[in-house]
């Protein structure tokens, strides 16, 4: 039973609180989902995050503003670049592909001359 | 900043700009000289594309021009080999091109020069990963 439960949850970062909106915490197969452990860096700081794979991109920008004091009414002016490409943020991490410890950028849209 | 500052400026930034190169679909990162080239793949369009940072000595502030190059040869083609950009910020038609978004000479020295020179603007992974994420688009 342990040893599912370690397959199925990150046992890295257990002290970084894990993030599950409303929808992930009501979701039937919530206990199924894995917890990544996601590095997210901005220009000047890198701060650790845990969420479950299902949870929606959107969503968790939204935590991770907060998280880095940013204002979330600027949020729609971010997004997050992983390994080259925008995700997309109506999908959840399980659908972009996004593995344990990844590290995405949060990055604002530049002003465009 | 002087030819010789430039020598210690873009090293550091190669080296920053390498330790970032896999989280941005980065492949290469390699230094001729002034010009700083970076190597990429577009996941967009499963191209990839070569980025040319080139620093001017005696510029106020460490800013590369930033141009996209022919991968195999690196040759400054004109717009030949600039992605496509739903922004507006590549001005691949223009003669030369440029990226028009602050951290480029461009930006700063010609057709923004009032605007003002951020410490992010001098960071080459800030502004490598704007222009991607530009593209990305």
């Amino acid at each position: 039973m342990n040893e599912q439960k370690e397959n199925i949850q990150s046992i890295e970062g257990p002290e970084i609180e894990l993030f599950e909106s409303e929808e992930v915490q009501k979701h039937p197969d919530r206990e199924k989902k894995r917890v990544l452990l996601i590095y997210v860096k901005t220009v000047d700081d890198r701060l650790s995050f845990r969420v479950r794979e299902n949870e929606l991109i959107g969503k968790f920008k939204i935590h991770a503003m907060r998280r880095f004091g940013l204002d979330v009414s600027q949020a729609p002016q971010y997004f997050f670049l992983y390994q080259g490409r925008r995700l997309d943020e109506s999908k959840t991490f399980e659908h972009e592909q996004i593995s344990n410890k990844a590290e995405l950028f949060l990055k604002n849209e530049p002003a465009v001359g | 900043m002087s030819g010789e500052e430039l020598t210690e400026f873009i090293p550091k930034q190669v080296d920053q700009l390498k330790a970032e190169a896999e989280h941005l679909g980065i492949s290469e990162v390699f230094c001729q000289g002034l010009a700083v080239f970076v190597r990429f793949r577009l996941s967009l369009t499963d191209k990839t594309y070569v980025m040319r940072c080139l620093y001017y000595e005696n510029s106020m502030h460490p800013i590369a021009a930033v141009c996209f190059v022919n991968p195999a040869t690196l040759a400054d083609e004109g717009g030949t080999n600039w992605p496509d950009d739903r922004s507006g910020a590549l001005k691949r038609t223009n003669n030369p091109p440029f990226v028009c978004i602050p951290g480029v000479y461009e930006y700063h020295y010609q057709y923004h020069t009032g605007a003002p020179v951020l410490r992010q603007h001098l960071d080459l992974v800030n502004v490598v990963s704007d222009i991607i994420g530009l593209v990305s688009k």
